[in-house]
């Protein structure tokens, strides 16, 4: 009988790097992407900014209103603050500063596009609009977000920023 | 005994009115040949899921479901690249359920964008108001070898409903996959099976195919049968050259998670579930007209 586990480990190893590698090069490719919108746009201050995606998960929130007593308006507000959950996805958006005299706002523009990892960074599910694009490699992202870089609906939303 | 309170009836049907990369077909004949089918089918539906159909088909479809007082959603939506187009569009009984269109599912490869599906929420006018996730797909043909491209969509469809199985949502697959329910893209790929103890043991992740157990025909050979051409034995014809020696394929299904098996509150009612080869649509395929697909059927209750 073998009792060596050495080519488990190294299956796992090489799974493990490849997910390492996949990671490098999608945080390389938004990288680029960051640096061109900052150059698009001309301004330096602009932050690329990355934020989880929640949305109120209406099961969650219809269970925890039964509970509710008393206090209607204030138990609903805690009712679905509480039914918030994460949906996987990662949003991506712009902020800058606003100044407006001696003060200043930050200001956030819509969603570009989200994205989520899958098992091994790839295939990789980039959400733009009605549409879901499932990246099977680097090729395939740099591809898809050229194309919705490209189109009209992204550079509205960059304008109205 | 159980009452029944409640039954949704889904179909599906390539209509063959608009080829892929081809030209519509709509003829008078061909419009004909089309609402026969839609006649047999339309009284055991609720919602038919239809593809191969193009923009230059609409009027006849809308016509046609003005005149039963149904709904028709038309989904041609394009790829980014322009280069084709989802060839889907459901007729749907509005009495009965609501439809949202929820996304388009593409696989990306280089710089193709491959189709592997379209989304659908349908919400029940009943009080309950349950949701139900559809997806609909016609995937590329195995005759133009398009292997790898196929390897992908699989993957991207699967990838696209994992997240809703987990969270026990009611999802239901329906397309013409080319390929049968048996095949390594539907079985291992998509991960759906035959076998309900296979599903019952993983409710959240393997999906359950009914049209595995029909890919084989209902009736046998013996020879009092008077016409053995009518003996079918799938959902599609092709008379052309292929490995497995088979002109009757099994392209067709409807696909259901797991939640429809086990404790829920809707079934799958599996003796509703069929292929619709009725003696009318059989005839349709050896009179030259463009028909060379049977619907396939199906109905969840809610007990």
């Amino acid at each position: 009988m073998n009792l060596s586990f050495i080519e488990s480990l190294q299956e796992g190893q090489a799974e493990a790097d490849d997910y390492v590698k996949n990671k490098i090069e999608v945080d390389a490719i938004l990288k680029s992407v960051e640096t061109s919108l900052k150059e698009f746009l001309g301004d330096e201050s602009i932050k690329v900014c990355y934020a989880a995606e929640t949305v109120v998960d209406e099961k969650k929130l219809e269970s925890l209103s039964k509970n509710n007593n008393g206090l209607l308006n204030l138990g609903n507000t805690i009712a679905r603050l509480n039914a918030i959950v994460e949906t996987g996805y990662t949003s991506i958006y712009l902020r800058k500063e606003v100044v407006n005299g001696d003060s200043s706002t930050m200001s956030s523009s819509e969603t570009l596009f989200s994205y989520k990892f899958g098992e091994q960074v790839y295939p990789l599910e980039v959400r733009f609009r009605n549409n879901s694009f499932f990246c099977s490699g680097g090729e395939a992202l740099i591809s898809m977000i050229r194309k919705l870089l490209s189109e009209g609906h992204t550079i509205r939303l960059l304008r109205s920023f | 005994m159980l009452m029944l309170l409640e039954r949704l009836r889904f179909t599906w049907w390539n209509s063959g009115l608009t080829p892929p990369r081809g030209k519509s077909r709509g003829t008078a004949n061909s419009y004909a040949s089309c609402f026969q089918v839609l006649d047999e089918i339309v009284g055991v539906s609720d919602f038919i899921g239809l593809c191969e159909v193009g923009h230059e088909d609409m009027d006849a479809l809308n016509a046609y479901a003005d005149a039963i007082n149904w709904e028709l959603l038309p989904l041609l939506k394009k790829t980014p690249s322009n280069k084709s187009y989802f060839d889907h569009a459901v007729l749907f009984n509005p009495l009965v359920m609501g439809i949202k269109f929820e996304r388009n599912i593409f696989s990306v490869m280089g710089n193709s964008y491959l189709k592997a599906g379209q989304h659908l929420k349908v919400t029940t006018k009943s009080y309950a108001n349950p949701e139900f996730h559809i997806f609909l797909s016609h995937w590329p043909s195995k005759i133009l070898d398009q292997t790898m491209q196929r390897n992908f969509v699989a993957q991207a469809l699967r990838e696209a409903v994992q997240q809703l199985l987990e969270n026990g949502e009611k999802v239901i697959l329906m397309g013409d996959y080319n390929d049968s329910p048996h095949s390594h893209l539907m079985n291992v790929q998509l991960q759906s099976t035959k076998c309900y103890e296979a599903v019952l043991s993983s409710v959240k992740s393997i999906l359950y195919n009914p049209f595995w157990k029909l890919t084989t025909g209902r009736r046998g050979y013996t020879h009092l049968e008077n016409d053995i051409k009518s003996l079918s034995s799938g959902t599609n014809y092709y008379s052309g050259l292929n490995p497995e020696a088979i002109r009757w394929q099994s392209f067709d299904q409807i696909i259901f998670s797991g939640s429809f098996l086990g404790p829920s509150e809707w079934y799958l009612d599996e003796p509703r579930t069929q292929i619709i080869d009725t003696a009318a649509i059989n005839r349709l395929f050896s009179n030259k007209s463009h028909v060379d697909h049977f619907p396939v059927t199906a109905q969840v209750v809610r007990p």
